[in-house]
């Protein structure tokens, strides 16, 4: 005969009655879970928010994913189009020389204001370094640094002189070229002196400061050469940080010599992994510690309330039913236990926060949990509370009901 | 018209204690009947009562019959089938309980205590429940928890715990055990009364032969035999010498 669901009822009501009835002794099992489950959730927000915070940074940061050219080489279109291809490559465009990538002058609407030797950077679509700025349409337009555009008095919108000079023939030459500053400022990891320019205004630049004429500026020299065109340098970026890595080691095999911010990253995730390890460790030690010390503690109550859980059964309860006793308490254990170890738990992070707040950017905690990583949580919880409650289920299996009738 | 069998039948029900003891029941018991094991102390009493309460297991039986209102069940067959959940639902549906000193859950209150079976068995009527308890004494106790009773307001408890479901069968394990001989006689009566009130059979086991005696129950009491180092304790019914 099956134990009639009402019969689990009426037993889990005096699961719950029994609990509260012995104030003490159930505040203390409640104790017992905060003390694990406090801790380990605060151990856990602080490596999650730690790394995080590490990772988000290393992220955010533009420049970890740059990947840099030390020296020069000689790259056609065709590589440049092979390296477009690759799955890991958010964003590559040549360059020149970088003693051919400057502007000689620039000047401001002031006259006063002026920078020389601006540094040129070409720039393309999706260039990492102007996340949200708009596309140069025409080779006349430039982007500037915040800085560059500080040091020249000017704003989007505004306009700019930039004078390219050579020496041809022993005589000293030079164009003038006007530009329109269609926005300002890059990524935030950007903080050099530069000005954004189309690929086509850098390489007439280098072709300007070697002698040739560029017809498409109208800037006279010597005929232009028709070789096919080769770039010494280029501008690299990875799609994340994670890709560094990978593309470093491409690269390496091509005989360039580059250098990147992987290590930064490779120790980064290291120490993600070490600390996923440790945590597994407290984690498991504390989880073992925790159903061993809830179960104990159930099988201990259950003993103390077995004439009680006997009468039951001898005055009909099936014996399947009184399992509900100590699976309603664990569970009231567990989730009583549970939200005040989160509470805790957010009182510590909140308070930890706080104290590391003058280190830390908008946006960036030390300590924290996800939404996802809390389900998580309450769910082993759940779980631990289900196993607690079965191994003291299995004390009041034995129980007789015979044993309730005497020394009550 | 066909007269009714007995409500409980147990004929050579054995249980053997060890080597040395071994109890035999053989009686009956009707309907309305109120009947009282007695004899002194290790002679088997108990172990009677839990045989009758369906809570221990017989070593042997000739026949264990309990009749319900509409068959008649083997209760030595449930046994051997290891059907502990349906003799736990006959305990529930046909028998009330008595223990020694009250056997009451001290996490719930007094009300909640008389009314579980009866809210397990599906027969939980508050009218019966409030006069079970006028009957008793125990109107304004309701909230109390069994900690705050006197023993014999907790006897009292038991009683209406045993009797709110309405069982045909009440069995009473020494209820006057732990109390005075005035609040003795008086949970003894009160016991007989709300029994014979509400239409039911008693089996009370008890050490106490003159108060049994005072209320004029018949008895069932052991005969003592021994043989080859082994005790029997045989318990039929009889009458008390006056």
């Amino acid at each position: 005969m099956r134990a009639r669901p009402h019969a689990f009822a009426l037993v889990a009501s005096m699961g719950w009655r029994a609990f509260m009835h012995e104030k003490i002794s159930s505040i203390c099992l409640v104790l017992t879970l905060i003390s694990v489950l406090g801790p380990l959730l605060v151990l856990f927000g602080l490596k999650y928010g730690l790394v995080d915070t590490l990772a988000h940074r290393l992220i955010e940061d533009v420049r970890n994913r740059e990947v840099r050219l030390i020296g020069s080489g000689k790259f056609d279109d065709a590589w440049f189009a092979m390296m477009r291809e690759r799955a890991d490559v958010a964003f590559i465009v040549a360059s020149t020389r970088s003693i051919s990538a400057s502007f000689n002058l620039v000047r401001g609407p002031e006259r006063r204001k002026s920078i020389t030797g601006l540094q040129m950077l070409a720039t393309g679509p999706h260039d990492p370094l102007l996340d949200g700025a708009p596309e140069l349409d025409n080779d006349f337009q430039v982007i500037l640094s915040a800085l560059a555009a500080r040091k020249l008095g000017v704003s989007a919108g505004g306009k700019l002189r930039a004078r390219i000079q050579r020496i041809r023939g022993g005589a000293r030459e030079g164009v003038w070229v006007d530009l329109d500053v269609v926005h300002v400022g890059g990524a935030g990891g950007f903080a050099g002196v530069a000005a954004f320019v189309s690929r086509d205004l850098l390489v007439a630049t280098e072709d300007y400061r070697d002698g040739f004429s560029v017809a498409k500026f109208g800037w006279s020299g010597n005929p232009p050469r028709f070789d096919s065109r080769t770039f010494a340098r280029f501008r690299l970026y990875a799609r994340s940080i994670y890709d560094v890595s990978a593309l470093r080691d491409f690269l390496t095999a091509q005989r360039l010599e580059v250098r990147t911010a992987a290590a930064q990253v490779e120790a980064m995730q290291a120490m993600e992994r070490r600390l996923n390890w440790v945590f597994a460790i407290i984690a498991g030690i504390g989880g073992v510690g925790f159903i061993a010390s809830l179960a104990a503690s159930l099988t201990a109550n259950v003993d103390r309330h077995r004439q009680s859980l006997s009468l039951l059964h001898l005055m009909g309860f099936p014996k399947n039913s009184i399992l509900a006793f100590p699976t309603t308490q664990s569970f009231i254990v567990a989730l009583s236990g549970g939200a005040a170890a989160l509470m805790l738990f957010f009182v510590v992070a909140f308070v930890l926060n706080q104290l590391f707040a003058n280190d830390l950017q908008t946006g960036e905690y030390i300590c924290r949990l996800e939404p996802s990583h809390i389900l998580m949580a309450t769910g082993l919880t759940g779980i631990i509370a289900l196993l607690s409650s079965i191994w003291a289920g299995g004390v009041t299996l034995n129980i007789e009901p015979t044993e309730g009738l005497r020394d009550g | 018209m066909q007269k009714p069998g007995p409500l409980l039948t147990m004929r050579g029900v054995t249980k053997r204690r060890g080597s040395a003891f071994q109890m035999v029941a053989d009686f009956d018991i009707n309907a309305g009947e109120a009947l009282a094991i007695v004899g002194g102390s290790g002679t088997g009493k108990s172990t009677l009562l839990d045989l009758a309460a369906l809570a221990l297991q017989p070593s042997d039986a000739q026949s264990f019959i309990l009749s319900s209102a509409k068959n008649k069940v083997d209760i030595a067959a449930l046994w051997q089938a290891g059907a502990s959940d349906q003799l736990a639902h006959m305990r529930g549906q046909i028998m009330g309980y008595v223990p020694q000193t009250g056997g009451l859950l001290p996490f719930l209150s007094v009300v909640e205590n008389i009314v579980t079976t009866a809210r397990l068995v599906g027969r939980f009527d508050e009218r019966r429940t409030r006069h079970l308890m006028q009957q008793l004494g125990l109107t304004g106790l309701e909230h109390r928890k069994p900690e705050t009773l006197s023993i014999g307001q907790r006897q009292r408890v038991a009683v209406a715990r045993a009797l709110a479901h309405a069982p045909k069968l009440v069995l009473a394990d020494e209820p006057t055990a732990s109390v005075d001989p005035p609040t003795a006689k008086v949970v003894f009566s009160l016991l007989l009364d709300t029994v014979k009130k509400n239409g039911a059979a008693l089996l009370i086991a008890s050490h106490d032969w003159a108060l049994v005696e005072t209320m004029g129950l018949d008895t069932i009491s052991p005969k003592q035999t021994q043989k080859d180092d082994v005790f029997y304790s045989h318990f039929c019914r009889t009458k008390l010498a006056s």
